[in-house]
């Protein structure tokens, strides 16, 4: 094994007749919780990333890029005692090669791990192992992607299970493998079809495989998607998007997502609007399921993009080059058994400062105040990154 | 007037002071690949440590005398963008990395511009540039580091 690696490794480099651009950062991240009925809970994560990107032609067309981090996390949850864990991952192993067919069609081949995201960039939205094509002309774009979850970190990615599988994974290992599906997706786009719209239609599918820590065989989850989007003038943009999944073991469930964005052009500001609706158990619907699981709202227990309605709005100005500052806050409500109701509110605010072009500064402040106390959530964090 | 000097050569127009001035451009703009010495004599003109009438080889040992560059760089060879990048940091006095201003070589001021977006990021470092390319380089460290009048 050693040996092939060595061998890949030195046919590689010298097959790449063009400059190894690399890299690296540090970064240190430190976070503070606190819920009405529990302890202060820390959190403190010191991460080392590296980079690399190798060309494989004068014109960068073609070329193999690889990132991967190793973090040492310190957690003290509910007053406990700190306890070390540790987290390694390679987040980018990508050869991509672009054809250009002629003055303004070109094919982009992509193959190996690399972030992959639908439409609405809710469904889906994570690393991946697999293969992408792209055709992209001024008149049409089209992919179509077919990768694997099996062999991706479980620390660092989750993937919404169905309801009856047996996934599980060694929570104290650094690196495990998730849970295992397909994912296949096709999508096609007209790019300024219409007044300067682009029109958008995506297929997903979903389909359980038999992998290392789980058999999730003979399961699949289908998601068709729509989507408009484009300027309102010279300032405003919007996107509209909607999706329907299929699960195999329960009833369709629906999402849609509204976002409007206003750039009013003085310095650098942005006024966002956002709307999202995932259905609950409500007529002919059930509770709308994702694929990467990702975090709707700020509460302490972190509910899915399911069985919720979230409107909110947020702005980001940049007084100086090197400040931004940004504030958003969304009403949330959710409808844990029928109906929907009113569950909570949400606020954050952060401050971006870079003192220089590769040290950054963050500082944050999130608070969830809900109906109910237990998922109230205080959220002080800070952080900074040295790039190298 | 060192601004309104040096963007006169940049775009061609009449307010060339003398004919050898448009040649320079119009040799570099026609380049497929700039050289150090093309490279160098711009740069030691904003520095004004050069005159428009120095040759490319006694500009490059202006640099060098300087101590602005190090290594003895042969006038005719292409340059390659970060040297580049050194080069122009130096010239415009940039210093908007840490790491540049703690270790500066080609290698962090090729990074700090890319993050200035002076220089595009899907570049390679090593890589020559043309002239049309080299003069967008310039321009922008005029506008954005340039002295304000």
């Amino acid at each position: 094994m050693k040996t092939i690696v060595l061998t890949l490794t030195v046919f590689l480099f010298s097959y790449s007749a063009f400059a190894i651009s690399y890299g690296g950062s540090a970064e240190i991240n430190s976070k503070l919780y606190k819920n009405t009925d529990k302890e202060l809970e820390k959190y403190g994560e010191g991460t080392l990333s590296a980079h690399c990107k190798i060309p494989f032609s004068k014109d960068n067309l073609a070329y193999l890029s690889m990132e991967g981090f190793v973090s040492e996390i310190l957690s003290d949850y509910a007053n406990n005692g700190f306890e070390n864990s540790q987290k390694l991952d390679l987040t980018l192993f990508k050869f991509s090669d672009t054809i250009r067919l002629n003055r303004t069609d070109t094919v982009v081949l992509s193959l190996g791990r690399f972030m992959i995201a639908d439409i609405t960039g809710i469904i889906l939205g994570q690393t991946n192992d697999g293969l992408m094509v792209q055709y992209l002309s001024q008149r049409l774009n089209a992919s179509a992607y077919g990768g694997w979850t099996g062999l991706i970190n479980a620390q660092s990615v989750t993937v919404i299970d169905c309801m009856k599988s047996d996934f599980t994974y060694d929570t104290d290992s650094p690196y495990d493998f998730a849970s295992s599906y397909g994912i296949f997706e096709g999508s096609l786009s007209l790019p300024y079809i219409l007044f300067n719209q682009t029109i958008s239609a995506e297929t997903i599918a979903l389909v359980g495989t038999n992998g290392f820590n789980s058999d999730n065989s003979g399961y699949y989850r289908l998601y068709t998607t729509a989507g408009i989007n484009g300027p309102l003038g010279k300032v405003l943009f919007y996107t509209l998007a909607g999706s329907l999944c299929f699960d195999k073991d329960a009833d369709p469930g629906v999402l849609a997502k509204f976002k409007a964005d206003w750039y009013p052009a003085y310095k650098s500001e942005n006024i966002s609007l956002c709307f999202v609706y995932a259905s609950g158990n409500e007529g002919p619907f059930s509770p709308f399921k994702g694929i990467t699981s990702a975090s709707a709202t700020d509460s302490y227990f972190e509910s899915e993009y399911s069985a919720i309605i979230k409107a909110g709005i947020s702005a980001s100005i940049k007084p100086v080059k090197n400040l931004l500052f940004y504030a958003g806050t969304d009403c949330i409500y959710s409808a844990p058994k029928s109906n929907f109701s009113y569950s909570g509110v949400q606020f954050n605010t952060r401050l971006h400062y870079q003192p220089f072009t590769d040290v950054s500064i963050k500082a944050g402040f999130t608070q969830y105040t809900g109906i109910n106390k237990e998922d109230n959530k205080t959220k002080l964090n800070l952080s900074s990154v040295i790039s190298f | 007037m060192k601004k309104l000097f040096l963007l006169s050569l940049i775009f061609i127009s009449a307010f060339f002071v003398s004919a050898q001035d448009a040649d320079v451009v119009t040799e570099v703009l026609n380049t497929k690949e700039v050289t150090y010495g093309q490279a160098a004599y711009f740069c030691a003109i904003n520095m004004d440590i050069a005159q428009s009438d120095d040759s490319y080889e006694i500009v490059l040992n202006k640099l060098k005398t300087q101590g602005i560059i190090e290594e003895d760089y042969d006038c005719t060879k292409p340059v390659t963008l970060d040297v580049l990048s050194y080069i122009v940091s130096v010239a415009w006095n940039i210093k908007s990395s840490l790491l540049y201003r703690v270790f500066p070589c080609p290698r962090y001021a090729y990074t700090m511009l890319c993050a200035e977006g002076v220089i595009s990021k899907n570049t390679d470092p090593k890589q020559s540039i043309d002239g049309h390319t080299f003069f967008n380089i310039v321009t922008q460290c005029i506008d954005m580091y340039g002295e304000k009048e």
